[in-house]
């Protein structure tokens, strides 16, 4: 017997639904409002939602997110009256499982839900992103979960993967970690960085030469992609290969054999194959800079690594695991962070993403030396400036013009103020307890269902 | 960019090879040498973070070297790192990819590939700081 939740302000609809899937065994519960449905998702474990798209008090597809995140994660069939492509997009894309109209038959609903049922049952019987050896990678957003789940179906298969993601998301970790949890793990991890290879030299040592195969090739060398045999290729920035390599590679993906230059055998190469690039490469095949089969080829599986401007929620773990590294590696004095210097870091933009932070972190260590304690006067002038001018920008977006003659228009409506205030505490409390959902209960005194609610409405999901 | 080489002070020829094959190429280079391990990791723990202008070129010209260095490997987390090792073997090629290594080679006469690569690499550097 499943659990199911209907979120419908239609109550006929709730109750026929109701009707149908109880004689299908199925336990099942109605809320007629976004917010009842909020509170008893998060307060229940079900397998499905339901969930209405226009609701009395809310959008349901703003939902999906916040429902999706419970620890259950139930699977969420969005339900609606019009039918809305926009929706149907949106919806999907955030991870409901279908999308169904209300004038659908019975037996569709049936059918709808017996395969959510089917598919969670065969998710469920799978590890899943927990099991995952994650190596260095660090974070418990919903970002970065989507991203574990996809390493964790890539591993159980030998498809090439592309990693994409801009400069210091940690690309490399994630290549790793699909290396560490395939059945290759035994086997090498090759490591080559494209964009340090010559163009003149990358053909040999990718594919390897004989002796004579050009002046000063004194013996056989064997190229990369044959010491990856049985292992994983790893081929960083993948997007300053070479034309005509790209070519012959596409060759070798193929068939899995390479002849090495100057060699007149093919021998063969059992690897997997996965590339990683900052570059946004549609663009660079629009423009002829990279061709379009061996995109194909190599990018069967796309993970996009999230930025960590994206996923600020994750900046209190990732900084404290950089700080027991330190103190583990290098045996440095621990620093305490306080709390202006976490907001200082959830303020800033970090172009430079996760690298950025651990650079600044050991920044501000260096600079508080023997200080036990890490405040904001540690962090770096840029960063304490860009966040001094966004606060500057904020505060002219609600008072455009803070004339001193003219003050009155400066303060807020009681109700915004409070709201401000509200938004304020759930971010400090946040960070105070490292986005610990319990502890910010305890501490808050607030309930589970009332702070998730509150988490949603300022979107800080 | 600077590069720091590790070759150990017992790597005598085959250090002063890959010493000489450098110094001779890159004269512009800041070159910093460190000859035993104590000296090498001292400098490891005195520069934490990651840096596009420090490129580490590690000599193992044994396979007992390399062990050495192996232990060194969380020191060398987030840094930018080429390997000389003593041969491709199945062994030495696992052992040297726990470095990510972002290039290596096995040694030889003239180290025609490696400085190939490093003349690359500066490259790339001066278009990152250009575009910054």
């Amino acid at each position: 017997m499943s659990k199911i939740l209907i979120i419908d302000d239609d109550q006929l609809i709730c109750q026929a639904l109701a009707k149908k899937f109880k004689r299908m065994g199925h336990e099942t519960d109605c809320t007629f409002t976004l917010k009842q449905g909020l509170d008893f998702s998060f307060s229940n474990e079900f397998d499905i939602v339901f969930l209405d798209v226009n609701l009395p008090d809310g959008n349901g597809l703003d939902a999906i997110d916040a429902i999706k995140d419970h620890p259950y994660a139930p699977e969420i069939i969005i339900m609606t009256g019009d039918s809305d492509p926009d929706g149907v997009e949106l919806a999907m894309k955030s991870r409901a499982w279908d999308y169904i109209l209300k004038s659908s038959s019975q037996k569709e609903f049936e059918f709808s839900l017996t395969r959510a049922l089917e598919y969670r049952q065969q998710k469920q019987s799978r590890p899943n992103g927990k099991s995952l050896k994650r190596d260095f990678i660090v974070g418990e957003s919903r970002q970065i979960k989507i991203c574990l789940e996809k390493v964790a179906k890539a591993s159980n298969n030998d498809t090439p993967i592309l990693v994409t993601g801009e400069t210091g998301v940690g690309k490399e970790l994630f290549a790793k970690a699909i290396h560490e949890n395939s059945k290759r793990r035994a086997s090498s991890f090759i490591v080559v960085d494209c964009a340090a290879l010559p163009e003149h030299i990358v053909e040999r040592i990718l594919f390897g030469h004989s002796k004579g195969a050009f002046t000063g090739a004194d013996s056989d060398k064997v190229g990369l992609i044959k010491l990856a045999d049985g292992g994983t290729l790893f081929l960083d920035e993948v997007g300053e290969l070479p034309l005509s390599i790209q070519k012959k590679f596409l060759r070798v993906l193929q068939e899995k054999r390479i002849r090495s230059v100057g060699s007149r055998n093919e021998i063969s190469s059992d690897f997997r194959l996965v590339s990683a690039t900052h570059r946004d490469v549609s663009k660079m095949i629009g423009k002829g800079r990279f061709r379009e089969d061996f995109y194909f080829r190599i990018a069967s599986i796309k993970i996009e690594i999230p930025l960590l401007r994206n996923r600020k929620s994750d900046i209190p773990l990732l900084v404290n695991y950089h700080m027991d590294r330190k103190k583990e590696i290098r045996n440095e004095f621990p620093h305490e962070l306080s709390r202006e210097f976490l907001t200082q870091l959830h303020g800033y933009d970090w172009p430079g993403n996760v690298r950025e932070l651990f650079n600044t972190i050991d920044f501000a260590c260096s600079d508080a030396y023997n200080g036990s304690i890490l405040f904001q006067k540690h962090l770096p002038d840029y960063i304490r400036t860009f966040n001094i001018k966004n606060k500057i920008k904020k505060f002219s977006k609600i008072r455009p013009k803070p004339d001193s003659g003219e003050l009155k228009k400066g303060i807020l409506p009681l109700k915004d103020h409070i709201e401000n205030t509200k938004f304020e505490y759930i971010q400090n409390l946040l960070s105070a307890t490292n986005n610990d959902i319990k502890e910010s209960c305890r501490l808050s005194g607030l309930s589970r269902g009332h702070l998730y609610r509150l988490l949603q409405q300022y979107k800080l999901t | 960019m600077n590069f720091i080489l590790f070759v150990h002070q017992d790597a005598v020829e085959n250090g002063d090879r890959l010493k000489n094959a450098i110094e001779q190429n890159f004269t512009q280079i800041d070159i910093q040498i460190c000859k035993t391990f104590n000296a090498f990791k001292s400098r490891l723990k005195q520069f934490m973070w990651f840096s596009d202008h420090e490129l580490f070129i590690l000599l193992a010209d044994t396979k007992d070297r390399l062990k050495e260095l192996t232990s060194l490997v969380d020191l060398l987390e987030e840094k930018r790192l080429i390997l000389i090792l003593p041969d491709t073997s199945k062994g030495i090629t696992a052992k040297a990819h726990l470095f990510f290594p972002r290039f290596f080679t096995t040694m030889s006469n003239s180290y025609d590939d490696l400085c190939s690569v490093l003349r690359k690499m500066i490259e790339q550097e001066k278009i990152l700081i250009k575009n910054h």
